[in-house]
């Protein structure tokens, strides 16, 4: 069974929620949540009313706390706790998570979207929360095919954005205080890299700090089928407003392709699967560095480290290098030569003839070809 | 007296952990091959691991190595193997942010874990969670003040480690992911593609102005040891694996004077040489200097709001002494310098040697008017200078 999941922000966002499936509400207060916007008052009523309802109300306590912030909030928070109107609370900061361990007896959703990108680290999260678990808030940035090996492996409920913004870019600082012209209406504005190709970030500042998003929304209701199947429990839906949810929440009861196409299209935002397909946020790291040098250098004897033209070779000897007269050597070169040669003469620092050489810096004839930056490897490799 | 705690050095290279060792740091931190943070750097290879950590611990140093990267399943493979070879040749921590990483190191290694700032551990509950997830010292995230640091320690009963000098991130660090969208680079795998540095239009309807807003001041908190000491602060980290030999060479070596100061004298150096270490820290590149929030929380003066400006430095890097010879200095040539031109050698303890160039020599021996960069020249032998000097000029 997925079952959704949606945020309100005030009364009549629940109301038109309501109706509509879902059968847990997350509730987040301004003074706790990063974009919460009820007092703590109208958090407790409101989790009341959901109660009331028969549903689920969860606390959203996503924040993340310095030792000063974390002590003021613990304040704001244990009266709220004690009115027992929340079935969960949810946090992100591993400090939220040790007090509520300690200090309450609700089930926690671990909100583990930040990071948390292999099964190990899952696990051991799920065993640290033990009995307490109620969940486990998945990364988006995950592929399928991990997905589905998490929720048949991890025990515990699993779940995943399925619809609504994505979240770049958390900081404590008030980034967009310094400018007086732009005064951001209700709090955002919205950033336009000029070194970039995506435009139109959308920026919010509020008490918590600077919040960056992807111009797009994340939009994974048409893989929701295929998501229940693999075994993931909960989907969120964060639409721009609360008839976005609904429109999605009752998609998902009567799921068809051209209900899908007509929310797409109606949805003000663009909508991407992210990475839901696959992850090759690492494939260009071969490309941060020389890939052939990369290759060579665990294997490399030494490095040029200066060029006299048509004199010397200046070699700076690697751990475990050695040098010796009438030895076959080759140079890497960063452009991809490799260069063999027959080393027939060999001089220390001090210009003094020597048959071999285990450190330091040693001179060699010239070879045509090579630069700064070549690697000296055995010709056997 | 309080304890001056440990200075902790960036390390990119071999080079780099030789020349931060002997400019003075207590201990470095380096990457291997993989499983780091910084994709991009040169990082050291096992060989070069293993002779860091000898060249280190023959002088009294530590050496810690990276695996602060958060991995994906596939990128576990061989982490275990890798620790094991670590523990084998003597490095003496392990920095870690991924819980699934720490699990894996416990199963196959007994080097101790430091938590890395990437994890962003910033209260004393947190602190206390890492504790009984094995963890044996915190590197704090670098919003929390120095007056926090000393809570965390004191509830936690772990060491605390804090940043004292370098760019810093203006996110929450293992918390900003553009470069994953935006650049097809994992951030927290080691791609970041310093997107908080770019220039962004902000546009709220009619109005725009163009900024940087994103881009965090330079952490320098030098000024502040004193209250690094007073705090019972363990360990004080220099950020910039990836930056040149100047750098790492100044920075490590004017934390060094200064700790060293307070160490002798319990209290604040003199002005003057106060005055000559805020001008050492302004011969290489960088940007605007902030406290960042070591003193409360970082303000809205502690990012560049308008165009990002590169301090203007006072020196150039001119080279590194590769050899030094009975009677030659051999300089490996960074940027290109002339006969005639006043140098300045730094060593590794007490003032910058200046020294004018009467005379240079290429590595064969012939009287040069120019040293070029990928070259090797001989410069007269000089009183105090050794191996792995930085050699500067003025600009």
């Amino acid at each position: 069974m997925l079952n959704p999941i949606v945020v309100a922000h005030s009364k009549n966002q629940f109301k038109e929620v309501l109706r509509d499936g879902a059968k847990e509400v997350i509730v987040a207060p301004r003074e706790l949540s990063r974009f919460g916007r009820l007092s703590l008052t109208q958090s407790m009523e409101l989790a009341k009313e959901i109660k009331a309802h028969g549903m689920r109300p969860l606390l959203q306590w996503d924040i993340l706390m310095t030792e000063t912030v974390f002590r003021q909030k613990v304040l704001q928070l244990r009266p709220l706790l004690e009115e027992k109107c929340f079935s969960a609370l949810r946090v992100q900061d591993p400090g939220a998570l040790g007090w509520a361990l300690e200090e309450t007896d609700l089930p926690l959703h671990w909100i583990a979207e930040t990071g948390n990108h292999n099964l190990k680290g899952l696990d051991a999260w799920a065993r640290l929360l033990g009995k307490r678990g109620g969940r486990l808030v998945l990364s988006f940035q995950l592929p399928r095919e991990r997905l589905e090996t998490y929720a048949k492996k991890l025990p515990i409920p699993l779940e995943l954005l399925g619809l609504g913004p994505i979240l770049l870019f958390y900081s404590p600082r008030s980034l967009l205080k310094n400018f007086d012209s732009i005064r951001a209406s209700e709090g955002m504005v919205t950033a336009s890299s000029e070194e970039s190709a995506h435009k139109g970030f959308p920026v919010i500042s509020n008490d918590h700090g600077s919040f960056l998003f992807h111009q797009k929304h994340l939009g994974l209701l048409e893989h929701a089928r295929q998501l229940q199947k693999m075994g993931i429990t909960h989907l969120r839906l964060e639409g721009p407003d609360p008839s976005f949810d609904t429109k999605a929440l009752r998609w998902l009861k009567h799921p068809d392709p051209k209900g899908w196409e007509e929310l797409r299209a109606s949805y003000p935002k663009g909508l991407i699967c992210g990475f839901y397909r696959r992850n090759k946020s690492d494939v260009l790291f071969p490309k941060l560095k020389n890939e052939r040098l990369e290759r060579a250098r665990e294997r490399a004897l030494g490095e040029v480290i200066g060029v006299e033209k048509g004199a010397f070779l200046g070699i700076r000897l690697r751990p475990g290098g050695h040098l010796e007269v009438g030895g076959h050597y080759l140079i890497q070169t960063p452009e991809g030569k490799s260069i063999p040669f027959t080393l027939h003469t060999l001089k220390c620092a001090d210009l003094s003839e020597v048959i071999s050489l285990s450190e330091g810096t040693g001179l060699i004839g010239p070879i045509k070809g090579v630069g700064p930056g070549g690697l000296l490897l055995g010709a056997t490799v | 007296m309080s304890q001056i705690p440990e200075l902790l050095s960036p390390a990119g290279s071999l080079e780099k952990l030789k020349m931060a060792v002997l400019y003075g740091a207590d201990a470095v931190y380096a990457a291997g091959p993989d499983f780091g943070l910084r994709a991009g750097c040169q990082n050291l290879t096992r060989d070069e691991l293993l002779e860091g950590v000898e060249f280190a611990h023959r002088r009294g140093a530590k050496v810690f190595v990276t695996v602060n990267g958060f991995l994906h399943d596939g990128d576990l493979v061989g982490l275990g193997e890798f620790c094991r070879f670590l523990e084998s040749i003597g490095a003496d921590a392990l920095i870690c942010s991924d819980l699934g990483v720490i699990e894996t190191i416990r199963l196959d290694c007994t080097l101790p874990i430091h938590l890395s700032t990437q994890a962003s551990c910033l209260n004393s509950w947190a602190a206390k969670l890492w504790k009984g997830l094995g963890v044996t010292r915190l590197i704090l995230g670098r919003e929390v003040s120095l007056d926090e640091a000393r809570t965390i320690k004191e509830e936690s009963g772990l060491p605390v480690e804090v940043f004292i000098h370098g760019s810093l991130c203006s996110s929450y660090s293992g918390h900003c992911v553009i470069s994953n969208y935006t650049a097809g680079r994992d951030s927290n795998r080691g791609g970041c593609a310093h997107s908080c540095r770019f220039s962004y239009a902000l546009e709220d309807g009619d109005q725009r102005a163009r900024s940087f807003f994103m881009s965090s001041k330079d952490l320098q908190g030098l000024s502040l040891l004193g209250r690094v000491v007073k705090a019972g602060i363990d360990s004080i980290k220099i950020e910039g694996r990836m930056k040149g030999p100047l750098y790492g060479a100044t920075v490590t070596k004017v934390y060094r004077e200064a700790l060293d100061a307070w160490g002798t004298l319990g209290r604040a150096p003199r002005q003057d040489l106060a005055e000559r270490w805020e001008e050492e820290l302004q011969t290489f590149s960088h940007r605007d200097y902030s406290t960042g929030s070591l003193l409360g929380p970082a303000g809205p003066d502690s990012v560049h709001g308008h165009r990002e400006e590169l301090r203007q430095r006072t020196h150039d890097v001119l080279g590194v002494v590769a050899e030094v010879t009975e009677t030659d200095v051999l300089v490996e040539v960074k940027n290109p310098f002339s006969l005639g031109r006043e140098v300045e050698i730094l060593p590794f303890r007490g003032a910058a040697i200046p020294q004018p160039i009467a005379s240079m020599k290429s590595m064969g021996g012939k009287d040069l008017m120019r040293a070029l960069p990928g070259s090797l020249v001989r410069l007269s032998r000089m009183e105090g200078v050794e191996r792995w000097n930085v050699v500067r000029g003025r600009c």
